[in-house]
């Protein structure tokens, strides 16, 4: 009796070591969804798992891509092809969808995708499982034969159909997972994007400083793109040229203008108004004369900027730091920047024109008294110099009754424009009225002052104005008074730079002089021509 | 944590020796069947493998054994496992792969066998 009993307790054991076996398999299916690899390591654990579960030496993973209605072979081993896919029919699709039990064929049997199997004959395939997980197809999966190619039990064909769901399962949860994770990685993207575009709007939404904010723009941008060449420019519709406002990099191949008819590039721009980009493959069917490629670079992004549709001018980028092309990303980014540039530009140049004289671009009176109370108070707060260069032109009004108004306001123009050359950019050429003028210089001392104004004076002394074959000649007048030496109040620097100005007129016009110190006591220095 | 897998081999005369350490689950395991084939590409056709420390085998280290001892039948030649542990032999057993491979003691014993 225990003779007997002996065989059937060992078939048992094996049973049970078996089904044991299988069960770890299933086991490490689960494992191997929490693993952190990529989907084609996933895929081929998977396929290894089940292959070794059932012990066969060969078998192939073939996936159904829903959206190109491909059904490829993605992950195999030891087959004898490596690549290979068919699209399915709709038809085909729903046949295999709808297919109820059993999900799992002798290869011989399979009555689906012979075209397809048949590239296998060489395998010897046993048998071919439908993966699919509530009527969504996911793929095939299509299996070798055993060692010497004994037949698979009951058993061992029950064991692959589990199996099958739970890799169908495991890949349709490798799937969503991926699309989740490609999913976060975008919208990561989109955030950073945002981001980006949020500090570099804000950063300039506020400036009306058109130099500050051209400077500002041109750093976000490099920042943005990682580019290290770069510059703004500004279009004038009057004298049909662009004029280089920032940079960004050597700027030694820079104009400071650059007439639209010297270029195709630009003229393009402004007929098309679309960004233009250039990358090192080359480029649509743009003709890049030399000036252009000296001026852009062979690769570049360039983007109009408009507003409103009046274009104002054009930001241009070039030389990635990664020395690759601009991305996609890129482009984006400066464009939808660009919209943004277009606006802050209008409001700096209407905030410009409201607060500059028409005729010489110089800032008007009241901008003036505003500006010196601020720079006032800063330079009281932290007890730093502020000077005032009072400049009156000389004989104004007969040079007016004598060569017309034209003329007088030709020596306005020229005198204005010697200022602005004089000054840094934190300096503030003003006209004060009629044919006086006012600079402030923060952050100079008296010594300082005098030295602008004397180099002033002498510019306006050497300007040469042609009138009908004449020669006119011009000079004028300075006074200079500074915080604290000559004032302590914002209108006594006006008055104190005022007084020194008359000493000058008194003293034979062409001149400057320096306020008297109120304290501490301070020789009053004039120096004449 | 399960230690990563690695492998050294050596050619002893007529015997190819591989002796893995760590468990057999992982794809890194596939190593075993690429020096297989290389070593039956250059005639070596005796192979033997030391388990001795890769005491845990799972169905991912099976599917590639399998695969080593069907290159092995079709090129004419002969493996052996040694130094199996109790639960893997009892594997191996079921999964049919002691019919096409020898199961030593000792590593020794195995390569002195096939020298013979």
């Amino acid at each position: 009796m225990a003779d007997e009993r002996q065989p059937q307790d060992q078939s048992y054991q094996e049973q049970v070591l078996r089904y044991e076996y299988v069960l770890k398999a299933l086991s490490d299916i689960g494992e191997e969804l929490c693993r952190v690899t990529s989907f084609e390591t996933q895929l081929k654990s998977l396929l290894h798992l089940l292959l070794g579960t059932l012990g066969v030496s060969k078998g192939g993973i073939f996936l159904y891509d829903s959206m190109s209605g491909e059904l490829s072979l993605r992950c195999s081993w030891k087959l004898s092809a490596r690549k290979a896919s068919v699209v399915l029919t709709r038809e085909e699709v729903d046949a295999l969808e709808k297919l109820a039990d059993p999900i799992t064929f002798s290869a011989a049997d399979f009555p689906y995708l012979k075209h397809l199997i048949a590239q296998f004959a060489a395998d010897d395939l046993n048998s071919i499982s439908i993966l699919k997980v509530r009527e969504k197809l996911i793929g095939l999966l299509v299996v070798g034969q055993k060692l010497k190619r004994s037949p698979f039990s009951e058993k061992e064909t029950s064991f692959l159909t589990t199996l099958s769901r739970n890799i169908s399962v495991a890949i349709n949860n490798f799937l969503l997972l991926s699309e989740l994770r490609e999913t976060n990685k975008r919208l990561d993207e989109k955030i950073q994007e945002v981001s980006i575009l949020y500090q570099a709007t804000q950063m300039i939404a506020s400036e009306l400083q058109l130099k500050t904010l051209l400077d500002m723009a041109m750093n976000a941008t490099s920042e943005i793109s990682e580019v290290t060449r770069g510059s703004i420019w500004l279009y004038d519709e009057d004298t049909e040229r662009f004029t280089l406002c920032s940079h960004l990099g050597d700027s030694a191949n820079l104009p400071e203008h650059l007439p639209l008819a010297d270029s195709p590039l630009c003229h393009h721009l402004l007929q098309h108004k679309v960004p233009l980009i250039r990358t090192a493959n080359g480029l649509n069917d743009l003709h890049l004369n030399e000036l252009d490629s000296r001026i852009f670079g062979n690769t570049f992004i360039i983007v109009p900027i408009i507003h409103q549709g009046e274009f104002l001018g054009l930001m241009h980028l070039s030389e990635k730091i990664s020395q690759g092309d601009f991305t996609e990303r890129d482009q984006r980014l400066i464009k939808v920047f660009a919209v943004q540039l277009g606006a802050a530009v209008k409001n700096a140049k209407l905030y410009e024109q409201a607060i500059t004289d028409g005729m010489t671009h110089l800032y008007l009176h009241r901008y003036f008294k505003q500006r010196l109370a601020d720079e006032f108070k800063r330079a009281v707060r932290f007890k730093r110099n502020l000077a005032l260069i009072m400049i009156d032109i000389d004989h104004f009004k007969k040079l007016n009754d004598t060569y017309g108004h034209q003329t007088g306001d030709e020596v306005l123009k020229r005198v204005a424009s010697i200022m602005r050359k004089a000054v840094r950019t934190h300096d503030l050429p003003v006209r004060y009225g009629g044919e006086e003028f006012a600079l402030v210089l923060p952050e100079t001392d008296m010594a300082g002052a005098l030295a602008v104004a004397e180099r002033v004076r002498k510019s306006i002394e050497h300007e040469v104005i042609e009138h009908n074959g004449k020669t006119i000649r011009i000079t004028a007048s300075f006074g200079v008074s500074v915080h604290p030496d000559s004032a302590t109040e914002a209108e006594a620097l006006i008055k104190a730079a005022d007084e020194a100005l008359y000493r000058s007129k008194e003293n034979g016009r062409n001149r400057v002089t320096a306020a008297q110190a109120i304290h501490p006591p301070l020789d009053p220095t004039t120096s004449s021509s | 944590m399960a230690e990563e897998f690695s492998l050294v081999h050596q050619v002893d005369g007529p015997v190819l020796i591989i002796r893995t350490k760590g468990y057999l689950n992982d794809l890194g395991a596939e190593q075993v069947d690429t020096i297989c084939s290389d070593s039956l590409g250059k005639g070596i056709k005796k192979i033997v493998i030391n388990l001795e420390q890769s005491p845990l085998i799972n169905s991912i280290g099976i599917s590639i054994l399998i695969g080593v001892i069907e290159a092995i039948e079709e090129a004419g030649g002969a493996l052996a496992f040694t130094n199996l542990t109790p639960t893997n032999r009892k594997t191996f057993e079921m999964m049919g792969l002691l019919q096409f491979a020898q199961a030593f003691d000792a590593e020794a014993d195995a390569v002195k066998a096939y020298k013979a």
